[in-house]
């Protein structure tokens, strides 16, 4: 920020020889600023049900047990295998589980593409086995935050 | 002999009128030689006007492809393209503030602000600001970068300059924190 001279630095400068003109004219300066996010691979996913597999696979990370985007129930509260030993990254995004099918709520994970992508995982699909039992297919929709 | 005389006292005579006029003649010039008139002198002594930076412009996160991100006075970001717009950063508005004497009007310059925002990689995007001066700290939302706010006026040596920016993203942009600066001039008209 320039502002004019004050009276007393004025008072100063004169006393030092120095001509002090009030200043006509004052200037500021702010910055300007934005982030780009490299949608890699996960951006062709916005908006539309993955599987945690795919997810997994995306990220290079190990798969597990995983099962493809099929997840079999598990009657009680065994809580599927490929999301026994989720990545840090979407673990963090599950807030809860529960016995039959899965239920994630809605939460957030950075991914370690680009910088601080963050992803929410938004909800899963719900199981369809009949009677409440059998295979369902997990999907997960992925957005940018 | 007595024209004689006569002849004389003419000549007196003209000679005393001559006299007469002479002394009147310098009377008048006399009265002339002063006279005044006044005129009255008058100065406006005006506070120094200053402007100070009390907030930047973000436009937050922004999904590499091809558009346009809009960040408007108010702060309300859109877009257009293929970009996207992550919710993760919230997007803002640059403000200054400016102070000065009443409700003087003052001029704004912009030059030099960047046209671009750079990153560390020297990768860059486009920007074009959008200005807008007020009297209050409540901006319109101007989302139009054709025109520039080059005058303001002071409300109670008070005024605003909110400046958003259209900035513009490559397909390929690269990842990165992208920068520039804003410069604002302000000067009393």
């Amino acid at each position: 920020m320039m502002t004019a001279p004050s009276s007393a630095r004025c008072a100063l400068l004169a006393a030092a020889g120095w001509l002090c003109a009030p200043a006509l004219a004052a200037t500021a300066m702010a910055q300007a600023s934005a982030t780009v996010v490299v949608p890699a691979p996960i951006n062709d996913w916005l908006g539309v049900p993955v599987s945690v597999q795919d997810l997994l696979l995306a990220q290079s990370a190990p798969a597990g047990p995983a099962t493809g985007n099929l997840v079999p129930h598990v009657p009680g509260a065994t809580i599927p295998a490929i999301l026994r030993l989720p990545p840090a990254w979407i673990a963090s995004a599950v807030d809860s589980r529960q016995g039959f099918g899965i239920d994630f709520a809605a939460g957030a994970a950075l991914l370690p593409r680009g910088p601080a992508a963050a992803v929410s995982v938004a909800a899963s699909g719900q199981g369809t086995g009949t009677g409440g039992d059998g295979d369902a297919p997990l999907v997960i929709t992925v957005a940018f935050n | 002999m007595t024209k004689s005389l006569k002849r004389t006292a003419n000549v007196r005579g003209l000679l005393a009128l001559s006299v007469l006029l002479l002394l009147g003649a310098a009377s008048m010039r006399a009265v002339q030689a002063a006279d005044n008139a006044t005129a009255s002198a008058t100065a406006v002594v005006l506070q120094p006007i200053a402007v100070a930076k009390s907030a930047d412009l973000v436009f937050g996160n922004v999904v590499a492809g091809n558009g346009d991100v809009t960040v408007a006075t108010d702060g309300a970001r859109t877009k257009t393209g293929a970009t996207g717009l992550p919710t993760g950063a919230a997007a803002n508005a640059a403000r200054f503030d400016v102070t000065g004497s009443g409700n003087n009007t003052f001029s704004i310059d912009y030059t030099g602000s960047d046209t671009v925002l750079t990153d560390a990689s020297s990768n860059t995007m486009a920007v074009d600001w959008i200005t807008e001066a007020v009297a209050t700290t409540v901006p319109t939302g101007k989302t139009d970068p054709s025109t520039d706010a080059a005058t303001g006026t002071l409300s109670s040596g008070a005024a605003y300059i909110f400046v958003g920016g259209k900035l513009t993203v490559g397909a390929a942009q690269a990842a990165g924190t992208y920068t520039g600066v804003v410069k604002v001039t302000v000067a009393y008209n």
